[in-house]
Parts: C-alpha cells; structure tokens; sequence
C-alpha cells in the first residue's frame, strides 16, 4: 500500500469519527417564561393576560462599534446600524397551551415586543384606535406576531395541550415590520397584516440594504374563553455573542419608544 | 572400474537428519498484529440515567479515539464522542428540541487476547459539553456554564482481521456525569480501529 493511501486509510477511522458536524458550540440559548404562568379563568372582562421580559445585551467593544460605524458610513451615514440585529440575534418562541377546563375553549397566542429603537404594544395600539372610534365597538388588536391557528381561533378540547412554535422566520418577519413602522413611518395595521414577502404593501420607505434590529423585548399574549394557561419559552443563537455574561460585561442600554398611532381628526 | 560402480550404486543420494520436532505453527499469531500507535472511528448511540435520562431521549453517536499501545496488554487513548439527542419534556415548550453533547476523555484500557479475538476493559476521565442550556431551563438539571465533569469506563470485545493493521469491535461504556446532577450516560458503540 502506498504512504498516501496508508495515510489516509489510517485517518479514515477518526476522520469517520469527526464527522458528526462542525462541532460547532454555537448551540441555542433557552429562557424560561417569567413566573407565575399565563393563567385565565376565561371569564375575565377582558380575557387577555402579558408577560415577558427583555433580553440584556453587552455593549459593543471599540473595535465592533467602529465596523458598526463602518457599516453606517458605507451606507451613506443615512440611518444607524443597531447592534442587536435581525442577522445576528434569531429568537424562536416555544410555547404550550392547556386546557384545564371541562368544557372546550378557543385561544390564541400573540406576541409584541421592542427592539433597540421602538417598542410595540397592542394594547396601547387598541386604545388609542378605539378612543378614536365608536366606543361601542370592540377593541380590534394588531400583534405583531401571532400563533395564526387553523382553524381560528383555535379549539382545544378538556384536558387539551397545543404546543405550538412561533417560528424564527415568523420573527424576521415580525422584526422587519416593526423596524418599517418605528424608524420608516410605514403604516402599522398594513405591514403587520400582510406577510412582506407575499404583499410588502407599506415598507416602500425602508431602505433595501437597511439592516433590521432583532427584538429586545417580547412580550407574549394569551386570548381565551376557557381556564387555560400558557408556559412559553424563547429560543435565541447568538451569532457572536452579543447577549449579556457576567464576567465583566457591560450592559448595552437601549431606550425604545413606545409606537403610539396617529390618528386623523375626526371629520365634522 | 567395478569398484566404482559399486560405491556409486551403495551411496545414493544424501539425506538431512531430523533431530527435533518443528514447533507447531500457532495461528493466527498475535505477534504478528501491529501495535504503537492506532485510531479507531465508532458509530453507536447514548443514553442517560437518573435526572438528565428523564429529560433526554436516547440518540445517535459518532466518535473516535487516538491512542498508544504501551505493552501487547495496556494502552492510552484519547477519546472524542459527539451525539444528538432529543428533549423530553411532556406539556412543556422544552419538549422535542435538538440537543447535542459532546464527551472528551482520557482513557487507560487494559486487553486480554485470545488469538484473533481479545477483550478488554477501559476506563478514564474527561469532560461533557452540551450544546444549550435547555437542561437548566428543564428543572435545574445542569448549571449554566453547560461543561462538567465526567468519569467511568467500560468493557468491550475486539475482532482482529488478520491484515494486520485492521480490527472491529463492540464497547459499551457508562460515565457519571458530575455536573449533570449526578446523572449517568451510557454509550454503546462498534468502531473500526486502524493500527499503524
């Protein structure tokens, strides 16, 4: 046998070994819900209930904030390129729905959440269109993100458990929108009810080459008419390692502003 | 002239003497195998005891080992095992997420031949990797820091081939994962090993 061949023969076993991926260790990061449980009788007034929590970064070192600014120049200085972007922090969210009624129930699963630059709330968005509307209608809300079930809303029989996935292209969608209604004026119940990829109908202001921010913030809704609850978890990968450790890292401060709609005045 | 003829015809041809029996041929000889330095490739699965084994189902493994053999009857080795698992996590979002470890240790392994065929025992200590944090989020399973501490070992069977350089065999090994809650995996794998 020759040396090569040898060589190689002799590395075949090893090589085989190693072939179980890249080894990579850029695994996924979970975080639980924050405590107690989504819960609701389903008897509530409003039968809607929050939570969530907000993701902390570190600060960008001097050298990533010089190819942050890199990047802003290279664009023509026109907008900022956020650090905590859509193409490096990806977020799944995980979530189980229970039906601990005796009857059957219908629900749904909705999430808002902020980026670095705005904060999206469809509770405020509800009020203020509805302050402007008949008061006798009923709240419409615009998630930003939402289960979407079929048939909706969603039946889950006694006893029921949906576990369901809000997914990371729902959030590149999601994220996108956000970013076109906070720093490009783009009309929020347009972008947020058509999938950008199918009808991209209100983000003709966002730049082609813009580079979206990642959601900061989430924040998880659920809607139903039955006692049930709702355990979630989030999913991020952290491209490099920009969330937060506690071994020196400095906490990336952002102040996002809260998305309030504007309203046409009322014709006499 | 007729004595001639005469010692021609009584001499004849000469012939060797055999003074010993030859030694019987012993095969296949074991001297005959290499030995120094090897690799083995394996293929197999793992699966976990106490806290992480009702949290991790079992899955597939790929790992390998570098080694030396000191005497026919001990070697040192190094051994990397890489595996992909599934979360169990009934009624809760955990459930069904990909999880990979990744093990690393250092092993002596003692054999015991029998001709073509040898068994031995093995044993060493290393460290575990897992890929996320979800056995934190499923009940405090493993700290945050993911990497921890392992040690065991295991026993296994070796089938030379006869060319020499080339040998398979079955192992089956079982570590306690020290930071995993005390939890134990077990890996069962064939391998092909590569003498040099």
């Amino acid at each position: 046998m020759s040396s090569p061949l040898r060589v190689l023969v002799a590395a075949a076993p090893l090589a085989a070994g190693c072939t179980g991926g890249a080894l990579s260790f850029n695994g996924p990061i979970y975080f639980d819900n924050p405590t107690p449980v989504l819960e609701l009788q389903g008897n509530e007034m409003i039968p809607r209930i929050t939570n969530g929590f907000s993701l902390r970064f570190r600060q960008p070192t001097q050298d990533e904030q010089k190819t942050l600014d890199d990047e802003k120049q290279a664009r023509g200085g026109k907008y900022d390129i956020p650090w905590v972007s859509r193409d490096k922090v990806h977020l799944e969210l995980l979530f189980t729905v229970k039906n601990l009624d005796t009857t059957p129930g219908t629900f749904d699963v909705l999430v808002d959440g902020a980026n670095q630059y705005t904060k999206y709330d469809e509770n405020v968005v509800a009020m203020t269109t509805g302050m402007a509307g008949n008061a006798n209608d009923p709240p419409v809300y615009v998630s930003l993100m939402n289960l979407h079930p079929s048939p909706l809303p969603m039946t889950l029989d006694p006893g029921g458990v949906y576990q369901g996935v809000i997914r990371e292209d729902d959030f590149n969608e999601g994220e996108l929108d956000l970013d076109a209604i906070g720093r490009w004026q783009a009309p929020y119940a347009a972008v947020l009810i058509n999938r950008s990829e199918v009808n991209p109908i209100g983000l003709e202001m966002v730049p082609a080459d813009v580079v979206v921010p990642a959601l900061m913030e989430v924040d998880v809704t659920l809607t139903a008419n039955k006692h049930m609850t709702c355990e979630w978890a989030l999913r991020v990968r952290d491209d490099d390692d920009r969330l937060l450790h506690v071994d020196g890292d400095h906490l990336f401060h952002a102040n996002p502003t809260l998305f309030v709609p504007v309203i046409p005045p009322k014709t006499p | 002239m007729a004595a001639l003829l005469l010692s021609s015809a009584l001499g004849g041809r000469a012939r060797a003497q055999v003074t010993k029996e030859p030694d019987a041929a012993i095969f296949p000889d074991p001297n005959k195998f290499a030995r120094g330095f090897f690799t083995e490739g394996e293929v197999g699965g793992v699966f976990f005891l106490g806290p992480a084994g009702d949290a991790v189902a079992p899955g597939f493994a790929i790992g390998g080992r570098f080694g030396y053999d000191l005497f026919r009857f001990f070697a040192v080795q190094a051994h990397l095992l890489g595996s992909t698992h599934l979360t169990k996590a009934d009624g809760h979002p955990q459930g069904d997420q990909l999880l990979q470890t990744y093990q690393g240790t250092v092993e002596g392994k003692l054999t015991l031949r029998f001709g073509q065929v040898s068994i031995f025992g093995e044993g060493g200590v290393g460290f575990l990797r897992l890929s996320t944090n979800i056995l934190h989020e499923l009940d405090g399973i493993e700290p945050h820091y993911r990497t921890g501490l392992q040690f065991g070992g295991g026993a296994g069977v070796d089938y030379h081939s006869l060319s020499r350089h080339f040998s398979i065999g079955l192992r089956g090994e079982t570590y306690v994962l020290h930071d995993l809650s005390n939890s134990k995996d077990v890996v069962v794998t064939t391998y092909l090993r590569y003498t040099f």
